[in-house]
């Protein structure tokens, strides 16, 4: 859970360690000696020195999440993301979860739409004894039947605890199914039941064959070692891997007008009514990212924390919420959201909720915003970038997601200029064009009156 | 607090697993500190991290409100940063935004726990907002009426949440009347009867000089740090009049309690008394956990229950020490058809702790990977700070990290074994189940 939430965080509030202002005042320089290097066999390496405490972060990116799952076997990816651990030729019957652990080692993965990670913390010592096991499992996999079998009921465990188990979530991957329509961004990235049912050892390996490869990875490294130390040990464990020279069909995604624009659904499993919002937005680098940095602060500006726009106006000023924010997430290799919620304070009229909610949003396209609410909304982003200084895990997460997703170091580098040089303008102009409620879709999701015992 | 609730939704990041880290250390060099206006202050220097982090923890939790008051506690955390001093609630919160500072205000059964974090450039400000809304919160009504229904709201959401009731319940088992088995959220009535006049007497009587312990890190030198401290914290009264809390009773027979709701898994909670932080053999319990359920991927439960049969995503165990009672808390989540099974083997997985121990070669593994994982906990400015405030709540000595993987190592295979036996056999087990399980026997 604390993963999860992680990652939304720094997804959202996104990238980069600079030098820079807002405005007046300037920020102190944090030195940061980042090393990156593409290996011959087109592996991606970055390794960024963190000298807290004597362990690194040790991670290795695919290029590959729930977007590639081939249609009607959705979940594969998150599926093989499970099975990675069961084991090699010559780390068989989970011996890498073990060798980590002796090892003082900590370990997890994750799988998003775009992308699926693998990750340790680790005495820095042990470092090449990770880098063995990754690049051993990148390529010599090897998974039976019954480990197939077995894992793919946890896996549907997985699915009741986080979806089937609530009603919000189910509610949300519905909306998101509607809203994308046949984008593969429509699809849950741990598969819809029936799917992942059906899935099995063929279709894991065939998957794994095509997109784990050193082409398609990125490895990070952040902590307590010497950069060139770490990328030699790079070479040394992940370069004598051969690249497969798979190529990957470039589709061209689009997110299409909805025929249907609304979501209306009902659960006696819940105490208060979400109301919600999306439209389609640009990421970094799908078409228009330039528009990007523009929504992020607009993102903030409109529902960023407690002093934003919607907050104040929806819970603070008019009652009629708990709570209210957007969401945004500029990091993704496609076409992505922006997104507008509400929950609604138990006993106000959805009706009366739903106005106040248009009627933010119209005031923000009819007035603009303010210079105070762009400085402010800058210097947030900007101050709360500088944060992830602190962790080594957040600075291998926002390179890691970055490279990820197509983005490159000076894409991060950039960001913070980025961010500082959005004008008013720029702002209404992104707004104009992403705002638009011929192309959005709402979801309203509310308590059943009937009696709950 | 709830502004962020629903991307957790949106952002439909999936994880492997949910392990329960439970390790530490490094050799941080910890230095006491005593500052000009008497706080003590456990501080750890930083010099390559421009971002300073301190953690206090104030003797008094959600235990010590009064039982007609229950959410008193929590709803004045909540109203901290809604206004402070001369500022109102928008003005103290655009102060703390503009700077990006961090203030976390949390609420434990026998602690609270507040922090904060800052960029090192903004730290006169950060420490000047943070003391104001310890020490001159302005529980303005409108701000209380506000907080007080999101707070209703929450508890209304985790009636109808499985694991949060699940949870809620087998704190009620535990501990019956004891004010243990409350939430910290508060209850419905209570939150209702508490008046600004009750959070003004909050604020004089229950956080003072007297109940508190300081835990910093950060990039400044030891007199600045006191001397921000200082600036902060000097406003706060002398005393508190928290009373002492009674010891509480343990179960005397094994409960099973199952819970309605119609949803496709079962969310069960199980758990029992265990030892007390200070008890010598607290080690060798450590351990033992690690072994059982602590342990993410290479626990038994893990392998029983999850990898060998399928039966649960998540399946886990930990330890929780409370003032004057230990307990050792265990979940699983199972398909209802299975989750009687789930529970069987995990019974099943104690029974065989209890009469034949752990192996040499599982203690040997579990040292190593507790031993070599401590550094993992220093990761970030707060997890230091955070740590340094542990250490003095337990009453663990300044030099626990330098100590604290011998404590680890001097457990020996009889010791293991022997808590094994004293911590699992005929002791009663509290679960509770919510969902519609399969195959129960409800007459237990």
């Amino acid at each position: 859970m604390s993963l999860i939430k992680f990652f939304s965080i720094i997804i959202i509030s996104s990238l980069v360690f600079v030098d820079f202002c807002t405005g007046e005042e300037a920020y102190d320089a944090p030195k940061f000696d980042l090393k990156y290097s593409k290996l011959n066999n087109g592996l991606q390496v970055v390794v960024v020195p963190h000298r807290r405490a004597p362990f690194v972060v040790h991670m290795v990116w695919y290029r590959v999440g729930g977007m590639d799952d081939p249609v009607g076997k959705s979940g594969l990816s998150h599926f093989l993301e499970h099975l990675m651990f069961k084991g090699t030729k010559d780390y068989p019957d989970g011996m890498f979860s073990k060798l980590v652990a002796r090892n003082g080692g900590r370990e997890n993965a994750f799988t998003s739409a775009d992308f699926t990670g693998y990750f340790q913390r680790i005495s820095s010592a042990k470092l090449p004894l990770v880098m063995e096991l990754e690049a051993d499992r990148m390529t010599n996999l090897v998974l039976t039947n019954e480990v197939v079998s077995l894992e793919r009921s946890v896996v549907l465990e997985e699915r009741s605890a986080r979806i089937d188990n609530s009603p919000k979530a189910k509610f949300f991957e519905e909306l998101n199914k509607l809203f994308y329509s046949d984008h593969p961004y429509g699809v849950p990235i741990v598969g819809w039941r029936s799917d992942i049912e059906g899935l099995d050892r063929e279709d894991v390996l065939n998957f794994y064959r095509k997109h784990y490869t050193p082409e398609n990875a990125i490895v990070v490294i952040v902590g307590d070692i010497e950069p060139e130390k770490a990328l030699d040990l790079a070479r040394k464990y992940y370069q004598p891997i051969k690249p497969k020279n798979v190529q990957h069909k470039k589709i061209e995604y689009r997110i299409k007008q909805p025929t249907i624009s609304r979501l209306e659904l009902k659960s006696k499993r819940l105490s208060e009514a979400t109301i919600v919002r999306f439209y389609p937005a640009p990421s970094y680098i799908s078409g228009m990212s330039n528009i990007a940095p523009s929504l992020e602060l607009l993102a903030e500006i409109l529902g960023g924390n407690i002093t934003s726009r919607l907050y104040r106006d929806l819970v603070v000023e008019k009652k009629l919420a708990t709570s209210a924010g957007t969401f945004y997430n500029p990091v993704a290799r496609e076409l992505t959201k922006f997104g507008i919620y509400m929950s609604v304070l138990s006993g106000v009229d959805i009706k009366v909720a739903e106005q106040a909610f248009d009627n933010a949003i119209r005031l923000l396209l009819e007035n603009g915003v303010t210079d105070l609410e762009l400085n402010s909304a800058k210097k947030r982003l900007i101050q709360n970038f500088l944060y992830s200084l602190d962790s080594p895990t957040t600075i291998a997460n926002i390179y890691g997601g970055a490279l990820a997703v197509g983005m490159t170091p000076e894409d991060i580098d950039q960001w913070s200029l980025k961010i500082k040089n959005i004008q008013k303008t720029d702002i209404m102009r992104a707004a104009n064009l992403v705002i638009d409620e011929k192309r959005s879709v709402t979801g309203i999701l509310q308590p059943s009156t009937e009696y709950l015992r | 607090m709830k502004v962020y609730s629903l991307l957790n939704i949106f952002i439909l990041l999936t994880v492997f697993f949910l392990s329960v880290f439970s390790i530490t250390t490094h050799a941080a060099n910890v230095e006491r500190v005593i500052s000009p206006g008497g706080f003590e202050i456990w501080y750890v220097r930083e010099k390559s991290i421009p971002v300073i982090a301190l953690s206090i923890g104030f003797i008094g939790g959600s235990s010590s409100d009064p039982i007609n008051k229950q959410g008193l506690t929590s709803l004045a955390l909540n109203l901290l940063n809604e206004g402070a001093g001369d500022l109102d609630d928008k003005q103290f919160q655009k102060a703390v935004a503009d700077k990006a500072i961090r203030m976390r205000f949390r609420s434990g059964r026998d602690f609270i726990r507040v922090s904060l974090q800052t960029l090192s450039k903004n730290r006169e400000e950060a420490f000047r907002l943070f003391g104001l809304a310890l020490t001159k919160p302005r529980f303005d009504l409108p701000a209380i009426n506000r907080v007080r229904s999101q707070l209703l709201s929450d508890i209304a959401a985790q009636a109808k949440d499985p694991q949060t009731l699940a949870s809620r319940r087998w704190y009620k088992a535990m501990f019956g009347n004891h004010p243990y088995s409350r939430s910290s959220i508060g209850t419905v009535n209570g939150l209702m009867s508490i008046s600004r006049n009750d959070l003004q007497e909050f604020r004089n009587n229950r956080i003072g000089k007297s109940d508190i312990f300081i835990g910093a890190s950060g990039n400044i030198s030891v007199s600045e740090i006191s001397a921000l401290v200082d600036s902060a914290l000097s406003g706060l009264p002398d005393g508190t009049n928290n009373s002492r809390i009674d010891i509480s009773l343990p179960p005397s027979v094994d409960h099973l309690e199952i819970i309605d709701m119609e949803i496709p898994q079962s969310i069960a909670v199980f758990g029992l008394r265990s030892l007390t932080r200070d008890d010598p053999d607290f080690y060798a319990a450590y351990i033992l956990n690690y072994i059982l359920g602590g342990g993410g991927f290479t626990s038994r439960l893990y392998k029983e229950v999850r990898e060998n049969r399928g039966l649960a995503y998540s399946v886990y165990s930990y330890l929780q020490s409370l003032n004057d009672v230990g307990l050792l808390v265990g979940g699983v989540a199972t398909r209802n058809e299975a989750i009687s099974e789930s529970l069987s083997i995990i019974k099943h997985e104690l029974s065989l702790l209890s009469n034949l121990g752990v192996t040499q070669g599982e203690l040997d593994d579990a040292k190593q990977a507790i031993t070599g994982g401590f550094a993992l906990r220093f990761g970030t400015g707060l997890s230091v700070s955070e740590m340094l405030v542990s250490m003095q709540v337990q009453g663990l000595g300044i030099d626990y990290i330098q100590k604290r993987n011998d404590y680890i190592n001097a457990v020996t295979l009889s010791d293991i074994n022997s808590v094994a036996r004293r911590l699992l056999s005929n002791t009663p087990l509290v679960t509770v189940i919510v969902g519609s399980p399969k195959g129960i026997n409800r007459a237990n």
